[in-house]
């Protein structure tokens, strides 16, 4: 099989790099375990980012700083501080272990479907994405919130390269749950919720394309994580939790699962992980 | 056309290849037919090499994103005049049928016992997820990972 490619580069800066983006039909090239799949049509030049030295995992000040070429088992490899366990947990919910191998977190964050797993971790511990954008003349740094990169990636007006991604160090707990049709599937819905000096903070995703072609992008709950922050009294926060989540989550159905049962399924999670989390952590949020 | 540099089986090689060309090509173009065309998506791990020891699909790693790296296929592993224990392991726990997926699942039992010399079950089927079989069912692949496990060790420890 092959790609029809004109040109395969691996840049050594990343001045070069994005002045070679920007030839019409060129590509950021990762591990490629999607691009390689799914090249769109006029894909013809491939950048690939291997030689930029944007793999590695390290403590800066009050957060932990991931490298965009991170693979997933180097996620799940990494020395995170405890509070980081959803990061570890959705990365190696990932597929296949060939397939973790190669899946980076900026590919992950930069591909225009199916946003689940890492990037619903993220979400959960409110990630701050870091872009190269710029060219010959200079490279810019851009910081963006999570939330806004999959925006843009969904509607097709994401820029730049991703470098890295920064998440606070200072998270309490975290974890991560996802429900599949079958191990081989992605997530029909996944959780992830974190704990620290902000609050809690919970975050859902799911698979594919809705009925109108919107995207399962992972959404913060945020009606479901002001109620956290004041739960009722003893069990009764489970079915206030239940409450507000599904009247929050959003309806996407696809060829997985119908958009009713996706945002009931997110709403069980919701509630499985948090109870899970709390009593793990002593109960305290 | 690019050219594509790399230590493949231990071997520099340097070879004239497609810019858009995937490695399970380049290496059976090259006559290393172990290395298997399967679902060429990722999903079914008969095209499994070792990349700087580390198990990747071949079918969906550009040969150029490998160029300047080491790369071990199956028949770096071992073959039928001298076969890795771990082959042996196959054969003898009756894992291989029509032999389709036993590359690509030796190459996955080669990197897991390197990082890992005694796996538990839930650690090989961990490993062996994504590498697909339609012959055996996949227990008696579970007990050949056990099989190469043990007499890993027990090379080691009679070494
Ligand atoms: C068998 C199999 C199963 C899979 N299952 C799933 C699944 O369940 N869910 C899922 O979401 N995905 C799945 N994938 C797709 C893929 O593995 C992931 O999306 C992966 O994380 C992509 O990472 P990558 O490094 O391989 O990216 P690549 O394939 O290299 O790139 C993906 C996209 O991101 C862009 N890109 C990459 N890095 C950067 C960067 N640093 N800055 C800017 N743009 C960048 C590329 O241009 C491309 O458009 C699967 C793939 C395979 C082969
Ligand atoms: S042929 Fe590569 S994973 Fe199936
Ligand atoms: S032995 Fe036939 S596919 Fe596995």
């Amino acid at each position: 099989m092959y790609l029809d490619l004109q040109t395969y580069t691996r840049p050594a800066t990343m001045a070069e790099a994005l002045a070679q983006l920007a030839a019409p039909g060129a590509a950021a090239l990762a591990g490629g375990t999607h691009l390689n799949v799914h090249g769109h049509e006029h894909l013809r030049a491939v950048v690939d980012l291997q030689a930029l030295g944007l793999a590695g995992v390290a403590r800066e000040g009050a957060k932990v700083r991931i490298g965009a070429m991170t693979a997933l088992t180097g996620l799940v490899a990494a020395d995170l501080p405890a509070g980081l366990a959803a990061l570890g947990q959705a990365a190696d919910a990932e597929k296949n272990r060939a397939v973790r191998n190669r899946s980076t977190v900026g590919g992950r964050i930069s591909r225009d479907r199916s946003n689940g797993r890492v990037a619903t971790a993220l979400l959960g511990l409110e990630a701050e994405v870091e872009l190269a954008t710029g060219g010959p003349d200079g490279v810019t740094r851009v910081d963006l919130h999570i939330a806004s990169r999959l925006h843009d990636v969904a509607t097709g007006a994401a820029h730049g390269v991703v470098t890295a991604v920064r998440v606070p160090a200072d998270v309490r707990w975290s974890g991560y749950l996802a429900s599949q049709l079958s191990a081989v599937d992605a997530p029909s819905a996944d959780v992830a919720v974190s704990a620290g000096p902000r609050g809690v903070h919970i975050a859902t995703g799911g698979h594919g394309r809705g009925a109108a072609g919107t995207l399962a992008l992972p959404t913060t709950a945020a009606a479901a994580t002001a109620l956290l922050a004041n739960p009722p009294a003893g069990d009764s926060w489970r079915a206030a939790l239940r409450e507000v989540a599904v009247a929050e989550l959003p309806a996407h159905g696809d060829a997985l699962v119908s958009g009713d049962y996706r945002r009931d399924l997110a709403a069980t999670l919701v509630i499985r992980l948090v109870a899970a989390c709390l009593a793990a952590h002593g109960g305290a949020a | 056309m690019i050219q594509f540099e790399a230590t493949v089986n231990g071997r520099p090689v340097r070879w004239d290849i497609p810019a858009g060309e995937f490695l399970t090509e380049t290496l059976r173009s090259h006559g290393l037919i172990g290395t298997k065309r399967g679902c060429e998506s990722g999903d079914c791990g008969a095209c499994a090499v070792l990349l700087d020891g580390v198990e990747v699909n071949s079918c969906v790693l550009l040969a150029a994103q490998a160029s300047g790296h080491d790369i071990v296929t199956i028949e770096g592993i071992g073959d039928a005049r001298a076969p890795h224990p771990i082959q042996e392991a196959f054969v003898d726990a009756g894992a291989v049928q029509c032999g389709f997926c036993t590359p690509g699942m030796v190459v996955a039992t080669h990197a897991l016992l390197a990082d890992n010399a005694a796996p538990t079950r839930d650690d090989a089927r961990h490993a062996l997820a994504g590498h697909l079989c339609r012959c055996t069912g996949y227990v008696k692949c579970l007990d050949a990972v056990e099989l190469a496990a043990e007499r890993t060790a027990a090379a080691k420890g009679g070494a």
